[in-house]
């Protein structure tokens, strides 16, 4: 403290245009669509103040519930997938001897690539009558799970989230390999000279020691999956109805296209206390099981 | 001594950054009577991206080199993407002074607040356009309460075809009768042919599809016409008309996947292969048909379905489909004024021209059609749309889209029709979803 009131001047000087900008553009931005929740707004009249109604009415809209469910159930595959892979994909990259950056690289290409140029891609892959996807499955013998991978309501939702998921594995794998090789050698050394299979290093010391990296993993993975909207989109239109949509896309759509503006930034309002309510969970929880 | 060395260094950075801010800002800006008059035309033309874009674009340029005063900002948007745009834009206070945008229910919200102006205004002042160019019901597309909001451009121009070759090769007849429709199905899929590529994204292009089926009743044109209105879609010819959009699916007479090859330049794409019997669609793509399947392509009418009361030869769906708005403020400037009657005068006559001649559109525009040669049309598939128009006397059907009265009602429609032709509702929930619709729009208002 004291140190603090001794610099207290030069504190302010660096701290604060970034705090002027941060409030301005942050906590301003957060208040104005907590107020613009409360009303019905189409961005050209005057906003009438409704109170809670768009609340009531997001949460007793069947739509919404589908949305919701669509963000929640990717969260937990993206989750699933991402950091699980990301985790073995990393060790091996870490273990491995000759290729490491080659490795690397390849694992991160996707990551570079535009969202919008993967969710075209993947369109085109996963069209029943022109794609690879259907042909692949006839040439193997497994015709009978060809599906209308775009239209067919049982697996829209999962063949949109592939991409979403695919795409961005690189990321934490490369994330993840930074923070393994904060780990000393000598520690998996000594693990290895007591016995310790490689099974039994990656679970009992790279993982424990990884938690706060994974933590952070999850932090992104959750405010990622809480704005998905290129894939979705383009993929779908977050289509049939709303069974390929994400509450990213869904707030979308109710802003720009139903221009009902009130109700989108309940939508806002709703992703960022979900998204803060997801984050302190996994924060206790790492907070636990953390070294 | 070191401590006030310190102070000083640091109000010497905190200074020089409030001036690395403000600087900039105050030296922004006109200075009065130095710069032109900025013009903002919010169009779809993207310079390259087609011949009818970059000769639009050529146009402008040169209304921009004969009027040296102003300058013209051009604000790229393509697609639907113009009307979250001119949204936002106007919710900022910032609308554009010109736009390209749509006729009908879209325009509602901005005529409420004022924002359109009576273009009556720009036909006194106009060099090029008059009123009795224009046919009454193009203007009537973009009239509210007795005041033109916005100047009509083209009418939407459909086709309903087969892919000759197909048919000739396997000796099948083009179908006249529901019934004949529907057997098609089967052998398409018999010999590996997709039916067509009437798919549906974001209701593109089935709600045209929907539309033509809803009109071939009397009270099909007459519910239509009316929707925004009545709007009451528990109506005798949207029932059925859904009802067999959902046989149509059943007898695999989409493509596969409705999704992925809905709309516009999927589903034109995909008949574009060579391997789909029929197309249905409008003439923003034709210039995305190559020069062999247009060969291959023969325009007929839609089959008649069992109950149907119309001659299906004689109508497609399209009326006015787009306009252009001007900002009423931007009009009432003096040092707009001027400019924004040049370049409106250069959109409505010489570009509509340009792109009637290169068959991109069908201009309302009455004294343009006029100078129009149809053999010198460039786009062949125009000309044979034309062509088959002339001969049939076809005229267009009222649009369901364009008449319903809000944003939400037109997506809520479109999304149930993905729904719809995906099979993931029923005909029932699907009237039942769109009338949910209009009865939330009816209270709230």
């Amino acid at each position: 403290m004291h140190i603090l009131r001794k610099y207290k001047w030069a504190i302010l000087v660096f701290v604060g245009p970034t705090l002027v900008l941060y409030t301005y553009f942050v906590m301003v931005s957060i208040f104005s669509t907590l107020y613009y929740s409360l009303t019905t707004w189409d961005a050209i009249s005057k906003p009438i103040f409704v109170g809670f109604r768009n609340y009531v009415e997001a949460f007793s809209n069947p739509d919404f519930a589908i949305v919701l469910r669509n963000t929640f159930v990717g969260l937990a595959l993206s989750l699933l997938f991402q950091v699980s892979f990301g985790l073995i994909f990393a060790y091996l990259i870490y273990r491995t001897l000759r290729g490491f950056r080659l490795y690397r690289a390849l694992v991160f290409l996707p990551v570079v690539l535009s969202q919008a140029a993967v969710a075209m891609m993947f369109t085109l892959v996963f069209n029943s009558d022109v794609g690879p996807i259907n042909e692949i499955l006839r040439l193997i013998g497994l015709e009978p799970l060809t599906r209308n991978w775009l239209s067919d309501k049982e697996v829209v939702f999962y063949t949109v989230l592939t991409p979403m998921i695919y795409q961005y594995i690189g990321l934490y794998v490369v994330i993840l390999l930074a923070g393994m090789q904060s780990i000393s050698e000598e520690i998996i050394e000594s693990a290895r000279i007591d016995g310790a299979g490689s099974f039994r290093v990656f679970f009992n010391i790279v993982i424990p020691m990884q938690l706060d990296i994974i933590f952070i993993c999850i932090v992104m993975i959750t405010t990622g999956m809480f704005k998905a909207f290129e894939h979705s989109y383009i993929m779908t239109w977050g289509g049939p109805g709303v069974r390929s949509a994400f509450l990213g896309v869904y707030m979308y759509f109710k802003a720009f296209v139903h221009a009902q503006y009130g109700r989108a930034s309940t939508i806002a309002m709703v992703i960022l206390v979900a998204a803060l309510i997801i984050t302190m969970l996994f924060r206790k929880i790492v907070q636990r099981f953390s070294y | 001594m070191g401590n006030y060395r310190k102070k000083g260094l640091l109000i010497g950075i905190a200074v020089f950054l409030m001036i690395g801010i403000v600087l900039p800002v105050a030296a922004g800006g006109q200075k009065e009577g130095a710069a032109p008059v900025t013009i903002r035309f919010a169009h779809m033309w993207q310079d390259g991206a087609s011949e009818d874009a970059t000769k639009s674009v050529a146009i402008l340029k040169q209304v921009e080199a004969a009027n040296p005063g102003m300058k013209l900002v051009h604000e790229v948007v393509t697609g639907d993407e113009m009307r979250n745009k001119i949204r936002v834009d106007v919710a900022a206070n910032n609308a554009p002074d010109m736009w390209q945008f749509w006729v009908g229910g879209v325009l509602a919200d901005y005529v409420a607040k004022g924002i359109l102006l009576d273009i009556d205004n720009f036909l006194a002042k106009s060099k090029k356009v008059k009123k009795e160019d224009i046919s009454k019901s193009a203007w009537d597309s973009c009239t509210f309460d007795g005041v033109v909001r916005a100047f009509p451009r083209n009418i939407s121009v459909g086709i309903f075809a087969a892919n000759a070759e197909i048919f000739k090769k396997y000796s099948w007849a083009y179908p006249k009768s529901w019934a004949e429709f529907l057997a098609l199905g089967k052998k398409f899929d018999a010999q590996g042919v997709a039916s067509s590529n009437i798919g549906s994204k974001g209701g593109n292009p089935s709600h045209f599809w929907y539309g033509d089926l809803v009109c071939q009743y009397e009270a099909g044109v007459t519910g239509t016409a009316t929707i925004g209105k009545t709007l009451n879609f528990r109506q005798r010819p949207f029932i059925k008309a859904a009802e067999y959009c959902d046989e149509m699916r059943a007898a695999g007479l989409f493509p596969k996947d409705v999704m992925a090859n809905g709309d516009w330049a999927p589903s034109i794409a995909y008949y574009d292969q060579g391997n789909v019997a029929f197309c249905y669609t409008f003439a923003w793509c034709f210039a995305n048909m190559s020069e062999e399947i247009i060969q291959k392509t023969e325009i007929i009418p839609i089959p008649k379905l069992p109950d149907g009361e119309r001659d299906t030869s004689k109508f497609i769906q399209g009326t006015t489909n787009d306009a252009y708005c001007i900002n009423a403020k931007s009009f009432e400037d003096p040092k707009k004024q001027g400019y924004l009657v040049a370049l409106m005068d250069a959109v409505a006559f010489d570009i509509g021209l340009m792109e009637s001649q290169i068959g991109s559109i069908v201009s309302v525009n009455n004294n343009v059609m006029k100078q129009v040669k149809l053999d010198q049309i460039a786009d062949k598939m125009m000309v044979k749309t034309l062509k088959y128009r002339l001969a049939n006397n076809v005229s267009g059907s009222p649009m369901i889209w364009q008449e319903l009265p809000s944003n939400k009602l037109q997506f809520d429609y479109q999304a149930a029709l993905d729904e719809l032709w995906a099979g993931a509702i029923t005909p029932a929930e699907y009237i039942d979803k769109v009338q949910k619709s209009c009865d939330e729009y009816k209270a709230s208002k």
